[in-house]
């Protein structure tokens, strides 16, 4: 019995090396511009919901976001705890609307490593967007099959200082260029982040990643899960929908 | 009950029937928050003695960012123990026949209620609203209306009837005009401030006629400061450390004209930072100085305030806050460990501590110690 089953795992290796060395062998550039075309758009709306599961309790945490290209963003909080919370973002920097106290208050740069409303997302996740290749040097680094699906793997090393995390790795969908797995490493080579793709749609010719889960591994818990609905893209927005007057409205 | 009551109850009760039937399309949301108090107190001069309170907090909002809102938020709190008796004693001073001891009474609170209109170039704003200009926690010598409110365990700010004019320049930048609607027009604050972002730096300039309305409000009516002409800068930023600073000067007003001689002058500066996402340090010292008399809710010469909060998880939190008047030797000492005990639900364990004139307005309380406990629900 024991030999049938090393038998199947040893088949199923091999298929799924088979299915991997499918794909076709693309630069990491190359792989990064084509996962750049899915992942640069006009401008997107949705509705966020936010798990974050604490082991013995998940708090749950319900969003409308607008965003246009990489720099700019726009969230609000609707859930009950956070009614009103907004924040703005605005190239690198980050601002936070309190409506309770209609104070808007510009974030602080040291604590753009902790978590968005208590998730395992950083506002520096959040910030960095696609400005990938402007803080990381880019390389292949192999293929793999994650779920059934052939991945490129992209191995991404911090070339300026103030990247959020000195290497990445990235599994690639090889044929809807979706990142479906990213590891965030330490200098030291400590494991600090997973995120894994729980769905991914298409829209129109774009595959888009509508739900994932990011785990801090630094942290207790079960990591947030999060889910994207009624996701528009270049949806036409108000021209001052990146201001501080409408953070405040 | 005072018109702020009257507000409260015909307004909230009006729109809690209205919105119990109301489609989101309509554009009305009623929500808000229980909170239950209950301490025990103890002063230098005073027993033990109980109080404690059952808050409703009913926040509206109405319209929509698009074209108008309307925004309100009130408490309705019913007192016990040594609050209520607070509250029943000017009757009883004034031979108003006394209720029966033990009676629980209202004391309602309007914070918020105004209505806010956006045209293509300007936002309007009419109503009671909390005009924050402040870049410091409690420290804010810029900021003539949104006063901290010491007695609140969040070091909240109150609400000022006012009307507002909002000229956005930019996505970062802006003229505001404010007038507040004070019972008598020389008692009341109007003026402007540009604000703006320099290199990721945001920042402020401001100019106010200050008839010292406000002032007096916020300080419980110890002093009432002339009426004056207000200047101020503020800034917030990052230099390593979160950095926020004000200056503010405040020139006498006399016969339409300004008296530099009287002059006073108040400078804050505030450091922030965080370790491993789980300490956060707040450091404020702000300076009051100058012949004049001084205006704001803290006028003691020289004052520090520290704040340290600890996060075990996104459920648990500490904090540790002192504000302190060095001149005085005067402090107030808070300290909170609250816990997300259920899904909405938040319990605190707080105490308070304190003693000597914390404002610097001339008034001294003995040395006082509170402990208590708080459930807050949201809804």
């Amino acid at each position: 019995m024991k030999r049938f089953c090393a038998f199947l795992l040893a088949a199923a290796a091999a298929a799924t090396a088979t299915v991997a060395q499918e794909l076709p062998a693309l630069s990491g550039a190359e792989i990064l511009r084509r996962l750049d075309e899915n992942n640069l758009y006009g401008t997107i709306r949705y509705r966020g919901t936010m798990e974050i599961d604490l082991g013995r309790r998940v708090l749950t945490k319900e969003l409308v976001a607008v965003a246009q290209g990489a720099d700019r963003a726009f969230v609000e909080f609707v859930n009950s705890e956070d009614r009103g919370t907004r924040y703005l973002k605005i190239g690198k920097d980050l601002w936070m609307y309190f409506p309770e106290e209609q104070e808007t208050v510009k974030i602080s740069g040291h604590l753009l490593k902790e978590g968005l409303m208590g998730s395992d997302v950083s506002y520096e996740d959040a910030l960095e967007a696609a400005s990938l290749a402007e803080k990381y040097d880019v390389s292949p680094a192999g293929v793999d099959t994650l779920e059934g699906r052939p991945c490129y793997i992209l191995e991404l090393k911090a070339k300026v200082r103030n990247a959020p995390y000195e290497v990445q790795k990235f599994w690639v969908d090889g044929e809807r260029f979706v990142t479906l797995k990213a590891e965030m490493y330490a200098k030291s080579g400590k494991l600090l982040k997973e995120s894994r793709a729980l769905g991914v749609e298409r829209f129109d010719s774009r595959w888009f990643v509508t739900e994932l889960r990011m785990e801090d591994k630094l942290r207790k818990g079960g990591g947030t899960r999060f889910a994207m609905r009624e996701l528009q893209f270049d949806a036409e927005l108000p021209a001052d929908q990146f201001s501080l007057r409408r953070l405040g409205r | 009950m005072d018109r702020a009551a009257t507000y409260l109850l015909a307004v909230f009760g009006a729109f809690a029937v209205f919105s119990a039937g109301a489609q989101e399309e309509r554009g009305l949301r009623l929500f808000g928050r229980f909170t239950a108090d209950a301490a025990l107190a103890a002063a230098e001069d005073r027993d033990p003695s109980y109080s404690g309170y059952s808050a409703l907090r009913l926040d509206l909002r109405g319209g929509d960012g698009e074209s108008a809102k309307l925004e309100g938020s009130g408490d309705l709190r019913l007192l016990y123990g040594d609050d209520a008796a607070a509250l029943r004693k000017p009757a009883e001073d004034a031979g108003t026949p006394s209720l029966p001891a033990g009676t629980v009474l209202p004391y309602p609170e309007l914070k918020k209620l105004f209505v806010s209109v956006y045209l293509e170039g300007a936002d309007l704003s009419l109503g009671r609203m909390i005009v924050n200009y402040g870049r410091g926690t409690v420290f804010s010598p810029a900021d003539l209306f949104a006063a901290v409110d010491t007695a609140d365990l969040a070091l909240g700010r109150r609400g000022t009837d006012a009307v507002r004019l909002l000229l956005p320049l930019g996505p970062l930048s802006g003229a505001d005009f404010v007038a507040s609607l004070a019972p008598e027009a020389r008692d009341g604050t109007a003026g402007g401030r540009f604000y703006g972002n320099l290199g990721g730096w945001d920042f402020g300039a401001a100019a106010f006629y200050d008839g010292g309305g406000l002032a007096a409000a916020a300080s419980g009516g110890a002093g009432d400061p002339p009426a004056a002409a207000a200047f101020s800068l503020d800034l917030k930023g990052d230099a390593l450390l979160g950095v926020s600073a004000e200056a503010s000067a405040r020139l006498p007003w006399k016969d339409g004209a300004v008296d530099a001689g009287g002059a006073s002058y108040a400078a804050m500066l505030g450091v922030d930072y965080s370790l491993g996402g789980a300490w956060f340090l707040d450091l404020e010292y702000l300076a009051v100085f100058g012949p004049g008399e001084a205006s704001g809710v803290f006028r003691g010469a020289r004052n520090l305030f520290a704040s340290l909060s600890w996060k075990a998880d996104e459920l648990t939190a500490a904090d540790a806050r002192v504000v302190l008047n060095l001149e005085e030797g005067a402090w107030l000492g808070i300290a909170t460990l609250s816990r997300s005990i259920a899904g909405r639900t938040m319990a605190t364990l707080y105490g308070r501590f304190g003693e000597g004139d914390l404002t610097g307005s001339g008034a001294s309380a003995p040395a006082f110690y509170a402990a208590g406990c708080l459930l807050t629900v949201s809804f």
